[in-house]
């Protein structure tokens, strides 16, 4: 019998394990299981000490019974007895198999509520995905269709005659050829983000002068800078100053700083462009500041973040929220920089970078190093998908 | 006659100045106005005939705009010219008084057929107005000029 019951007990615990180890990977519900492996246990060791406690107190009241009123068949008494315990013992079985029945439902029943969640969890990030998915197609649409706007309005007014002397027709030339490259940076954006995610952009670093490539990237942004009336300034070394970079990355990482500075500040505002070299540490620092709407403290961490739009900036200037993403990407995982940010709301933001002047590798072809994330999150490899389908 | 006026909302300097080109060579008088609020200052000192506003705009969306010239009492057809790439729920442009949408890139002969059409229409078929009182005397102060 007792043994029967510790089956019993012992059944109700594999039952209560088994289900356990089914959630295994849900590590989180891992307690459900235990709780109800304990609880078995305990009703059933709790339900045995009574039921025994019970027949016990029997056997001994009959017995005190029949001594007291001789003559006495102790024989029968006993028999009686085990009677007694037999019940006592088929309660027990009877309450254990209860139990069991009842754990066994029970583990069912989170079994069925766990894969509920599951399948909520995950029809949650389908839904997520698709949602940023369609935001970032719109924005990106969006801004493409910006500069080519203004290159098919000039290119038409051109050609009905609408700009009537040659200064005004050169003006036109002008914008046309500024805003086709403002479309080429951002098809560059795009593209370069998503090959750097994938590894599948090779670089190569060689002995640059970031002085140089400071200047054009100021030369870049004058347009747009001249269009809001923002004083576009600049204090950069004497001399030539060498790092080894990739050129056209570094490009990118200075005209995104320089836009975005651009972009962020109000008609009238100013932008400044710093460089400079700590010979004592042999690092060279680069900065772009500006008297812009600045970025919320609770959105800073966010700010490089892919797709991440803060509310201002977002309400001030549309954007696809890939940029900065860039940036980050190219100053820490292709040169091994550090990327900082000051901000404050209404003053300005400085976002800046740190480069060691590094051994020139003349020549050197690096492959690119795996990005910061795994570069085969779901996440990001249908966003490629899907920007891909976007740009063929 | 007096030229009729065009107010251009748009924070795309290059969008702005060439659509202001092309209606001032078709002979309209264009003001122009770079972020939502400043349209709407503009559009309640000069009320002016028309409206071509972006929709994304700093301080007042064009959406916005629309329906604070509509609460001031200011009910003249608008046109949106935007780079979203899609259309407005039918309900807002019908709040707003939005009566076209031209999505960019767009061609500025176009822009200023719709435009011309829209004129047409307002002066055949006056646009409901919400505030009659004041639209009475605008059009009688203009009738005169005329």
């Amino acid at each position: 019998m007792y043994a029967r019951t510790m089956y019993i007990v012992s059944q109700a615990s594999l039952a209560a394990g088994v289900g356990a180890t089914l959630f295994m990977p849900q590590v989180p519900a891992l307690w459900m299981p235990a709780a109800i492996l304990v609880a078995c246990g305990g009703v059933g060791i709790a339900a045995t000490a009574m039921l025994l406690r019970r027949a016990t107190a029997h056997v001994v009241t009959q017995l005190c019974k029949t001594h007291s009123q001789p003559p006495f068949n102790v024989c029968q008494q006993v028999n009686t007895g085990f009677e007694v315990l037999n019940r006592a013992w088929a309660d027990v079985n009877e309450s254990a198999a209860r139990a069991l029945a009842a754990a066994r439902l029970r583990v069912r029943e989170l079994e069925l509520q766990l894969r509920l969640a599951a399948a909520e969890r995950q029809h949650a990030q389908a839904t997520q995905l698709a949602e940023v998915k369609n935001d970032f197609v719109s924005m990106v649409s969006h801004e493409l269709r910006t500069p080519l706007a203004s290159i098919k309005a000039y290119v038409e007014m051109l050609i009905d005659g609408e700009a009537a002397d040659p200064r005004t027709q050169h003006q036109f030339y002008d914008v046309i050829q500024s805003e086709s490259n403002r479309l080429g940076r951002l098809i560059d954006n795009i593209l370069n983000i998503s090959r750097i995610e994938s590894g599948a952009v090779h670089f190569r670093k060689k002995p640059e002068d970031l002085r140089s490539i400071t200047l054009t990237a100021i030369g870049m942004i004058k347009p747009q800078a001249a269009q809001k009336r923002i004083a576009l300034t600049h204090d950069l070394p004497a001399g030539p100053c060498h790092a080894s970079v990739d050129r056209s990355l570094l490009d990118q990482v200075l005209v995104n700083l320089l836009s975005n500075a651009v972009k962020y500040t109000l008609e009238g505002g100013s932008v400044h462009v710093g460089l400079s070299v700590d010979p004592a540490t042999s690092r060279i620092v680069a900065q772009v500041t500006d008297t812009g709407v600045g970025i919320q403290p609770e959105d800073l961490p966010r700010i490089f973040e892919k797709f991440f739009r803060s509310e201002t900036t977002s309400r001030m200037a549309p954007g696809t929220g890939l940029g900065l993403a860039l940036v980050k990407h190219i100053v820490e995982t292709v040169h091994g920089g550090r990327l900082f940010v000051k901000s404050e709301v209404g003053k300005g933001s400085c976002f800046g970078f740190e480069l060691g002047l590094g051994a020139p590798a003349p020549g050197d072809l690096f492959g690119v190093p795996p990005s910061g994330g795994p570069p085969q999150d779901r996440v990001n490899a249908e966003l490629r998908t899907a920007l891909e389908g976007a740009m063929a | 006659m007096n030229p009729q006026i065009i107010l251009v909302a748009d924070d795309e300097s290059h969008i702005l100045s060439v659509v202001s080109l092309k209606l001032c060579n078709a002979g309209y008088r264009v003001l122009k106005a770079t972020d939502g609020g400043e349209a709407l200052e503009l559009a309640l000192q000069e009320r002016p005939d028309l409206l071509i506003t972006d929709y994304h705009m700093p301080v007042l969306s064009g959406l916005e705009l629309c329906q604070r010239l509509r609460q001031a009492g200011l009910s003249i057809p608008a046109l949106m010219l935007t780079a979203r790439g899609y259309n407005l729920e039918h309900s807002d442009m019908i709040n707003s008084g939005i009566q076209r949408m031209i999505s960019k890139p767009f061609s500025p002969r176009q822009l200023l057929a719709a435009v011309q059409e829209l004129l047409d229409d307002s002066a055949n078929q006056p646009w409901p107005r919400q505030n009659d009182e004041i639209d009475s005397t605008d059009q009688e102060a203009r009738h005169v000029s005329a």
